[in-house]
């Protein structure tokens, strides 16, 4: 295990000790559009981690969620070419939008703001972490406030902006926060991105992970079995895996032959900082925002039911619709 | 002398005279020759009934044992018997009464479509003033032929942002069409437009009862002065009524059973904002997605129960307003 770094096995821990070996990787980033910021003077987002943004005005920012935004504001563009600072920008015909966050999975989505997990310390009480309600109330207001610069389910399912796949894929979104798996679709949204750092939120960065792994159950009847079936999938096998999966090879030694593999990827720019994805893997949520909880698949739904509920429903006290969620979510953690 | 039991004789008259002698069926006074017609008959009907208690029979009384139990498919807890836990839950287990009020909204609008549009297609196919109505017959039954599921990822197309029912209304100008399939305003009757595309088979119905309508009643309320809508509401409606009951208890179960459209559509996750989590689908997903079966059990009762009460009391209702010719 001393093959991998920190950041890396202590993500495939839990309470119960390691749940798997590290196998691939999927770091996040914040995925953009040089020439949307280009063609209004902005100067793109750094991709150091801990780097400051120069504004259009001269003055040097932090890097976090409050700077995206007004970066967001700035590149969403009507049908007339008002953005959505100006007045008489119209919200009903958005031609381009400045930020889509990563929305499959409310937990996903907030996980961006700050590590966290909706368990809390009891094992069965229901805690969303204060980052996650001020994530979701980001999304929410990004979608449905007075200056809107995030996709409602509407957009987000139609045509113009994907039909209902990942709407940077479009080309018609500036930034976009998502995993290295996306790279399947990438190729769609043009051959002007690039990669940046994912923005911090009260001075703390977190860059979500997804990951494979193979693991042996506790009640497994043949461990050593299973054991030597593992060492040979993560060590002989694993090169061969590895292509099948198309995910990021946990091993360090072994990443940046992958990212030069993905780099000469069909559409792909020419250009592309990979060293993003390598550095993004030190911000790895932990606990991942994947974790285990009760009711998992009941969770889940009660999660997608309040996600599109809130994509498609304007005029919610987004406060009253957290406790909601956290009301229902009790009730079938307690059944 | 051989006795024949007379459930058995051809040309047995009504049901209440052969349960009558189904009664005086005793092995034991039938002659030898009877016994062993007898075992013949039951080995024929064997098959059925060995299925019927197999597949039918013993999995509604396990379906009933399970509500008082702990059942799950992982099984982690030992079996053990928790009374009537299950249907307290049930009882307040918000999701339950979510979905029913979702199925109720549904039922408030699709019930009446889906019996008024096939009697009333029904009844212009059957005017002498329509030209080729054999064709028109066959084209309003073609949908029903076509397999289910296609035909849901059809439409799901169809009513799609880009689909011919957006372009149709941005071509008469309307600039904003509807999120027909995403948006919880409009996702019910995206459903009954997809349930009204498959209503051949009440068109049909319907016009099998409209055949059956006495010309006699007709001519007599022409000579009495009655006009066409006068012949409608005191010709047509009565007769029709039988088949119009029967639509309409055939419709109430189908809705408290609908389930396949909003799977297909949605992949069962209840989009928009639990707006297509039906009861039946809640039902399907407590089995197989969260795999507690006992819970999923009480809930397939509820719903038993539920049919069984509204059925009733449909049933109850039909003596003011279903007129059976013949039998007054």
């Amino acid at each position: 295990m001393t093959q991998f770094p920190d950041s890396i096995r202590n993500f495939y821990k839990s309470g119960d000790g390691l749940v798997g070996i590290p196998f691939d990787v999927y770091p996040s980033m914040l995925w953009y559009k040089k020439d949307m910021f280009s063609e209004i003077g902005l100067a793109e987002p750094p991709h150091k981690y801990g780097d400051k943004y120069t504004m259009p005005d001269g003055t040097v920012v932090d890097w976090n969620y409050d700077t995206l935004k007004q970066l967001a504001l700035l590149l969403t563009v009507d049908k007339n070419g008002k953005d959505a600072t100006q007045a008489g920008f119209d919200k009903k015909n958005i031609v381009q939008y400045g930020f889509e966050p990563q929305r499959d999975d409310l937990r996903g989505l907030g996980a961006f703001w700050g590590a966290g997990s909706l368990v809390g310390s009891d094992g069965k009480t229901v805690t969303v972490p204060d980052a996650w309600k001020t994530a979701w109330k980001f999304f929410y207001d990004g979608m449905w406030g007075p200056q809107p610069f995030i996709l409602t389910d509407a957009a987000f399912q139609s045509d113009k902006f994907g039909g209902g796949e990942y709407a940077f894929f479009s080309g018609r979104v500036a930034m976009s926060e998502n995993f290295l798996w996306t790279t399947y679709g990438v190729a769609n949204a043009g051959k002007d991105w690039d990669l940046a750092a994912v923005p911090s939120y009260n001075g703390t960065t977190t860059a979500p992970l997804n990951a494979d792994t193979f693991a042996i159950p506790k009640n497994s009847k043949n461990p050593d079995t299973a054991f030597a079936a593992l060492t040979y999938l993560i060590g002989d096998a694993s090169d061969t895996l590895l292509q099948i999966y198309g995910g990021m090879p946990a091993r360090p030694e072994k990443q940046q032959a992958f990212l030069d593999q993905l780099a000469k990827s069909e559409g792909f720019p020419d250009k592309v900082d990979w060293q993003v994805a390598t550095d993004s893997l030190q911000y790895a949520d932990n606990p991942n925002f994947e974790s285990p909880m009760p009711q998992y698949n009941k969770s889940l739904d009660i999660l997608v039911k309040y996600r599109t509920k809130w994509t498609t429903t304007p005029n919610l006290d987004m406060d009253q619709e957290i406790q909601k969620l956290t009301d229902e979510l009790q009730a079938a953690w307690n059944s | 002398m051989d006795q024949v039991p007379a459930i058995l004789t051809p040309g047995s008259t009504s049901l209440g005279e052969r349960l009558r002698r189904l009664g005086g069926f005793r092995w034991s006074k039938m002659s030898p020759l009877a016994r062993r017609e007898a075992r013949t008959g039951l080995l024929y009907i064997s098959p059925w009934i060995i299925g019927f208690i197999a597949f039918t029979l013993l999995p509604i009384i396990a379906a009933f044992v399970f509500t008082f139990l702990n059942v799950t498919l992982a099984q982690k807890e030992p079996l053990r018997f928790v009374g009537v836990d299950n249907y307290v839950r049930l009882f307040n287990d918000g999701q339950v009464w979510e979905s029913l009020s979702v199925t109720v909204r549904f039922a408030a609008l699709w019930l009446p479509i889906s019996i008024i549009v096939p009697f009333g297609i029904a009844l212009g196919l059957s005017s002498k003033y329509i030209r080729g109505a054999p064709i028109m017959r066959s084209l309003f039954f073609l949908p029903y032929v076509v397999p289910f599921v296609a035909g849901v990822l059809v439409w799901e197309q169809m009513l799609s942002d880009t689909g011919w029912l957006n372009n149709v209304l941005r071509f008469v100008g309307v600039q904003d069409p509807p999120s027909w399939l995403f948006d919880s305003t409009f996702i019910y009757p995206a459903l009954v437009a997809i349930g009204i595309w498959g209503i051949g088979a009440g068109i049909v119905i319907n016009l099998a009862g409209l055949r059956g309508i006495p010309t006699e009643l007709y001519e007599a309320a022409r000579i009495d002065g009655a006009g066409t809508w006068a012949q409608l509401r005191n010709v047509t409606v009565p007769m029709m009524s039988p088949i119009l009951f029967y639509t309409l208890i055939l419709g109430v179960v189908d809705v408290l059973q609908y389930f396949l459209v909003p799977l297909v559509l949605k992949n069962g996750t209840g989009e928009p904002g639990g707006a297509t989590l039906f009861y039946n689908l809640y039902l399907y997903k407590t089995f197989f997605t969260y795999q507690e079966l006992s819970y999923g059990a009480t809930l397939a009762w509820l719903l038993f129960a539920i049919t069984l009460g509204v059925t009733l009391l449909l049933f109850a209702l039909s003596r003011r307003w279903v007129y059976y010719a013949g039998e007054r």
